[in-house]
């Protein structure tokens, strides 16, 4: 009776906010699926219940923890409480489960918003659904069991949110620990959240749901201390002595916290062994591992000297951050694995590095090199196109890039692209759509000719303004100014640094490089590519085995040339983002149209989706050109 | 303990005890809040429990409502130990704390709402009844109301309960004089309407005058006194002399036979006192000597020479 009393008690007196707080979290995932629906680019509408489990639900515990619990306790309510005919415990266990169990409605909520809503590309079925739901509630209950511990700790609980926070940063960030085996953090993942529609991830569930228990525990602990004399002392408001002692103590934190990021920053990347080419200023190291590579590496180090020195003398920066290239020959020729903290790691098999796959190497170097200078806020999409084009516009030169022997190669897959373009694309601003639709390498061409373009007609200097103003982007004074700066419109930056109008700057740019298809080098491998066009299927023979079927058919002007057609292919969900498949199995065959060409016995079965590209290999070109990409629905 | 306690406190435990302290002790880490608190309350006895701020008054009767526990010793609420029916016990009791933790955003009524179903004998009309006597708005919400409106809506609540026992923890502090009658005429007119227990905590001597059958006094976490008003009064006395009439080492008479002992001396208004506690009672017409006159006791100077003496 106790029990219902008190609950009946705390419906009354939070049951609109709680209800206003639902009705809130819906009305933001609505819009959200109904902004991402509406976009041009597909994202799983999955993905919003976990950008709203990682942002909106912790707040809405922190504010019903904070009205269930911490009211009650620092409002002094609860020696009302206690002196009526309940149980001491009885009150703390309706408000947690009154909170856990909200909590958990919001998330199921979520869950039936998504899958109500979802395209009808994503594959639902319960067993994907259960597998959410579990997840989401473990993390649901974390969060509350954090907030009902914190909430408990009165007037300590700002510093213990601070303490979790840190904490949970320095597990995020320290490079001794893979953050992916970490519970909580591993069931938020950003690809298996979403993407993992079968195994259920049941250790890290186990985890989360253990430190939950710790939190808990350690609540109803605290509450029964000294049959609740702790709790009535964290109960009063904090005193100037309190303050200052949370103060410092806080202070001294975040030293230390500051402190051990420099140190794992510093030691992020460590080339320990002889066989590193070193260079002081700029700081470039390569590893080559063995002898044989050691001219290569040396080449990767003078090309980066250059580079790096005509960028710091364009920018003025005064000091660059590291640059390392570690040599690893178990990869591919056309591989490249970046990785940055507070410096640059790009892993490459140098073996055969030809001209192109030097100027690709520093472009990804570079790259990365900017984002660690704007602590990656250049990456968002509608100034990744600026990114893409300034690394690799450097790479190929700066001023002298017009004059690159590679740029026939990249004008001709940009020109490819622009020919596939689907109507009303921007194909600069929707980075996105442009790498999944044609490819990295035609996104990059695209914005490389773009800035080659500007560069010819308001001269080199623009693009250098255009960088620094990227570069020289501080983060805002407060919280909400480095948002509100994030969703400064790019077009509108553009136009002010560069006076151009930015739509009639791509129109012209788009004529421009028209004009490059009759320039004899880009003409002359325009030809070496197959006017073809792309078709895949999966079909199902007699024994319920499934392939993969891929035919061409000819376009006008369609003649045979000299290369093979690839196919490759990797498993993927309705939901990828961009992507490029990482499989080094290929299908190569003659280009034949009207006839399927490759027929790949697959590992799927019905449901499944693969991304595929169809690409073109020739010795013109120094990597393929893509022909065809897209997502295979397995029926 | 006095040897003029009341027989009651020495023939414990009766049947008709409704609290029973038998020494009680209690301990906060290296505090030592009470250390030996012995009392008992009978059936339809108004029991005043007198003390200073920070005697161990407040702590004494949340023990006795099972909201702490206790150290050592044991406490019996109808006859059973509170630490097995601390539930069962507070339904069948009325308290009133010390102060008002009510919920602002209630009103008297969603109050009533909120607390009748833990109370088996709940008395809806009564409670109405009574907010209406005292003329609290039964729809306002209780954040508006003064601190002596809470004291008297916490007694409406507790009297709503039909206890068998009303606990009352210093409910009058603050209160201004009016309120505090009217109060007190409740809690008097309630325990003898209903032959309810009444255990009475306060500092003020004056509450305890008006409604108390029986008191006790607790010192430094210790029983001091239990028994009558009027024998605690009969048993001490204060005799004065003119500051330059006294002589160090005089006392006021013979008192030899009278077995007292002295409790208190000082000076006060350019005149030197001492009280005496009586094991036989104070004398009526004692022979003084020369310039030592008796003084009238209020009930404050017997309470105040009582704690004084106390170790």
């Amino acid at each position: 009776m106790g029990a219902v009393s008190i609950l009946l008690k705390d419906s009354r007196e939070h049951g609109f906010a709680l209800f206003s707080l639902a009705f809130g979290l819906i009305v933001v995932v609505l819009l959200s699926l109904a902004q991402q629906r509406a976009g041009e680019f597909s994202m799983s509408s999955f993905e919003v219940v976990r950008f709203a489990l990682i942002t909106v639900v912790p707040l809405i515990a922190f504010i019903v923890g904070n009205r269930l619990i911490v009211r009650e306790y620092t409002g002094g309510t609860r020696l009302f409480v206690e002196g009526l005919p309940i149980n001491a415990i009885t009150p703390l266990v309706v408000k947690y489960l009154m909170g856990w169990l909200h909590l958990l409605l919001l998330g199921a909520i979520l869950i039936a918003l998504a899958a109500a809503l979802a395209g009808p590309a994503e594959f639902i079925d319960s067993r994907y659904i259960v597998l959410l739901l579990v997840k989401t509630s473990a993390v649901i209950t974390l969060y509350w069991s954090i907030v009902f511990f914190a909430s408990l700790a009165g007037k300590l609980r700002l510093l213990i949110y601070l303490i979790i926070g840190l904490a949970l940063i320095t597990l995020i960030n320290h490079p001794s620990l893979d953050q992916s085996r970490l519970g909580p953090i591993a069931l938020m993942d950003h690809q298996l959240f979403v993407f993992e529609q079968v195994i259920f991830p049941w250790r890290e569930i186990v985890a989360t749901l253990a430190i939950a228990a710790a939190f808990v525990i350690a609540g109803f602990a605290l509450a029964l201390i000294n049959e609740g004399s702790a709790l009535e002392q964290l109960g009063k408001p904090l005193s100037k002595r309190n303050f200052a002692a949370i103060a410092l103590l806080g202070m001294a934190v975040m030293g230390v916290y500051v402190e051990l990021q420099e140190k794992w920053n510093v030691n992020a990347y460590e080339f320990s062994g002889d066989q590193v080419v070193r260079n002081e200023i700029p700081q470039i190291e390569v590893s080559y591992l063995d002898e044989q590579y050691r001219s290569q590496a040396e080449l990767v180090n003078s090309n980066l000297v250059r580079i790096l020195s005509q960028f710091q003398a364009d920018t003025g920066l005064a000091a660059l951050p590291k640059i390392q290239v570690a040599h690893n020959e178990e990869l591919e020729a056309t591989d490249l694995y970046p990785e940055y903290t507070s410096g640059v790691l790009v892993t490459a098999n140098l073996a055969d590095y030809n001209y192109y796959e030097h100027s690709m190497l520093n472009t990804v170097g570079l790259h990365h090199m900017l984002l660690v200078l704007t602590n990656s806020r250049w990456d968002f999409e509608t100034r990744h196109w600026l990114l893409d084009g300034l690394a690799r516009w450097w790479a190929e030169g700066a001023a002298n890039a017009d004059a690159s022997p590679n740029n026939p190669e990249h004008f001709a897959k940009a020109i490819i692209a622009k020919r596939r373009f689907t109507p009303g694309i921007q194909p600069l601003l929707w980075w996105q759509t442009t790498t999944d639709q044609y490819g990295f390498e035609a996104a990059g061409a695209l914005a490389y000719t773009a800035l080659l373009y500007l560069a010819e007609r308001e001269g080199p200097e623009v693009l250098i303004k255009l960088a620094m103003d990227y570069i020289n982007e501080k983060p805002g004074s407060s919280s909400i100014e480095t948002i509100k700066r994030s969703f400064t419109d790019d077009i509108k930056r553009f136009e002010k640094v560069t006076d151009l109008q930015y739509t009639q700057f791509v129109e012209d740019w788009l004529v421009w490089l028209s004009h490059y298809e009759n320039d004899p080098a880009v003409s002359a491998l325009l030809e070496t590519v197959p006017k073809l066009e792309g078709d895949v299927r999966a079909v199902v023979d007699s024994r319920g085995v499934y392939w993969l079927e891929a035919s061409y058919s000819a376009l006008p002007d369609y003649a045979e040339v000299a290369g093979t057609c690839v196919l490759r292919h990797q498993p993927t969900s309705a939901f990828d983002v961009e992507t490029e498949p990482y499989s080094r199995e290929r299908d190569r065959q003659a280009c034949r149209p009207g006839e399927a060409v490759h027929r790949v016995e697959s590992r799927y079965s019905a449901g499944d989706r693969t991304y595929v590209v169809l690409e073109f290999e020739s010795d013109q070109f120094t990597r393929p050109i893509l022909l065809w990409a897209g997502r295979v629905h397995v029926k | 303990m006095n040897n003029y306690t009341s027989a009651a406190y020495t023939a414990y435990p009766s049947v008709d005890s409704v609290i029973a302290f038998k020494n009680v002790g209690k301990r906060y880490g290296s505090l030592q809040v009470l250390s030996s608190l012995s009392l008992q309350v009978n059936r339809g006895e108004v029991y005043g429990f007198l003390g200073r701020n920070g005697a161990g008054k407040s702590t004494a009767i949340k023990m006795m409502m099972g909201i702490t526990g206790v150290s050592s010793g044991s406490i019996e609420l109808f006859g059973q130990p509170v630490k097995n029916n601390v539930v069962k016990s507070r339904q069948r009791i009325g308290y009133v704390a010390q102060e008002q933790h009510f919920y602002n955003w209630m009103s008297p009524k969603q109050l009533g709402k909120f607390v009748r179903g833990l109370y088996p004998r709940w008395n809806q009309s009564r409670y109405e009844q009574l907010t209406d006597l005292f003329e609290l708005p039964f729809k306002r919400k209780i954040g508006h109301f003064s601190g002596g409106m809470k004291a008297k809506l916490a007694l409406c609540m507790a009297v709503a309960t039909s206890p068998e026992c009303l606990i009352l923890d210093e409910p009058t502090a603050g209160m201004d004089p009016v309120a505090r009658r009217e109060f007190l005429d409740l809690v008097s007119r309630e325990a003898r309407r209903t032959d309810a227990t009444v255990f009475f905590s306060t500092h003020l001597i004056d509450d305890i005058e008006a409604i108390a059958d029986r008191i006790g006094i607790i010192e430094s976490g210790k029983t001091v006194y239990e028994g009558g008003l009027g024998a605690l009064s009969n048993h001490i006395a204060t005799y004065s002399i003119d500051e330059t009439l006294f002589q160090e080492g005089v006392v006021p008479g013979d008192f030899v036979r009278h077995e007292a002992w002295l409790l208190q001396q000082g000076s006060r208004n350019g005149r030197f006192y001492q009280v005496f506690e009586f094991a036989k009672g104070a004398p009526v017409s004692p022979a003084l000597d020369y310039g030592w006159q008796e003084d009238t006791m209020t009930l404050e100077d017997v309470f105040v020479a009582v704690v004084a003496k106390a170790p």
